[in-house]
């Protein structure tokens, strides 16, 4: 490898100490926050979006219990909608307990999906592929005979995916 | 809640958020001025760390960086793996690799940590080719196996043997 400039190594320690810095003062949170913890990520979740608040609260976030992170399942799932935290948050979300994550999400998507947003319905398809291949089929069914012209068009897309490979006209 | 104890703890949270600013603004700008010579500088902060945050800070950049810059660290991840706290992230980074530019360089990347000739570094390098190829993790074995050092024999052999 080759040498490391001077400019580099001085801003590299730099780094290290803001860094240091933060990861003092979150201890310090952890530490004084104690069950008010969820609550404060929550809070900052549904702030207003792009602020640094929700930037730290996906670094908190990552760091709590599996029980903890389970109460922000509500709040993060909008998150997977929104192209800039998707992956984030579908990673926190396929991260949890699957089962138990089966059991809300339907009721928990509802609200989102009943903004009738076209890439909302989208990126919940999606994450129900990453999830549970029923849970997407059911998805793909329901997304098939939506009322809006796109949503419709794209769960047809999806319903092609479980149909047997003969029937798509591929080579099995 | 008492209403000062709240008040406390949003504080906590505001100066959180300001050191989290600083933080990601240096990075930002370290990833702008030198990216170029981004891999080099985690790398030795891997090597010759000054502190514990160095090890760290280089755990959490090292996180971010291509596949391909993340394949020149693999020898300094590989030193890691008997590395206690450390040991299951720096795993996980060389199993998130692609396998095949992994196996391609993965026996001569190890031969520095070996050379050492730590009990430990063998069982976890050991491990680690276990996860990522049978053929690779059975050979290494039998090369253990033979090994000058009993303990690194002993788990060679039984590791063949377990197979």
């Amino acid at each position: 490898m080759s040498e490391i400039p001077e400019t580099a190594r001085l801003k590299w320690n730099q780094l290290r100490e803001a860094f240091e810095n933060y990861i003092t003062i979150r201890m310090e949170f952890h530490k004084e926050a104690v069950v008010y913890t969820v609550d404060l990520v929550r809070e900052a979740l549904e702030g207003p979006p792009r602020g640094l608040n929700q930037e730290l609260a996906f670094e908190i976030a990552d760091h709590l219990s599996e029980e903890e992170r389970f109460q922000l399942l509500p709040q993060v799932l909008r998150f997977c909608c929104i192209d800039r935290s998707a992956q984030w948050a579908r990673t926190f979300v396929l991260n949890l307990p699957r089962q138990r994550v089966l059991e809300s999400i339907e009721r928990l998507v509802e609200p989102l999906l009943a903004e009738q947003d076209y890439f909302y319905w989208l990126a919940i398809a999606d994450l129900f592929h990453c999830l549970d291949r029923p849970l997407a089929l059911k998805m793909a069914v329901r997304m098939a005979s939506h009322e809006d012209y796109d949503i419709r068009e794209w769960g047809e897309e999806l319903l092609k995916d479980f149909r047997p490979l003969e029937e798509n006209g591929e080579e099995t | 809640m008492q209403d000062d104890s709240l008040e406390s703890i949003r504080r906590v949270w505001r100066e959180a958020t300001e050191a989290y600013d600083v933080f990601t603004s240096l990075r930002a700008k370290l990833y702008s001025d030198n990216r170029s010579q981004l891999v080099e500088m985690v790398n030795e902060a891997l090597i010759h760390p000054q502190n514990r945050s160095d090890q760290y800070l280089a755990f959490e950049i090292a996180e971010t960086l291509t596949e391909c810059e993340r394949l020149k660290l693999l020898t300094a991840l590989l030193s890691y793996c008997s590395c206690g706290r450390l040991a299951g992230q720096a795993k996980s980074l060389i199993l998130a690799l692609p396998r095949h530019p992994v196996l391609e360089v993965i026996e001569g990347a190890a031969e520095p940590v070996l050379a050492e000739n730590d009990f430990l570094d063998w069982c976890n390098i050991l491990d680690v080719f276990n996860s990522l190829d049978k053929e690779l993790a059975r050979r290494f074995a039998t090369r253990m196996a033979a090994h000058d050092d009993p303990n690194i024999r002993e788990w060679g052999s039984d590791f063949l043997k377990e197979d």
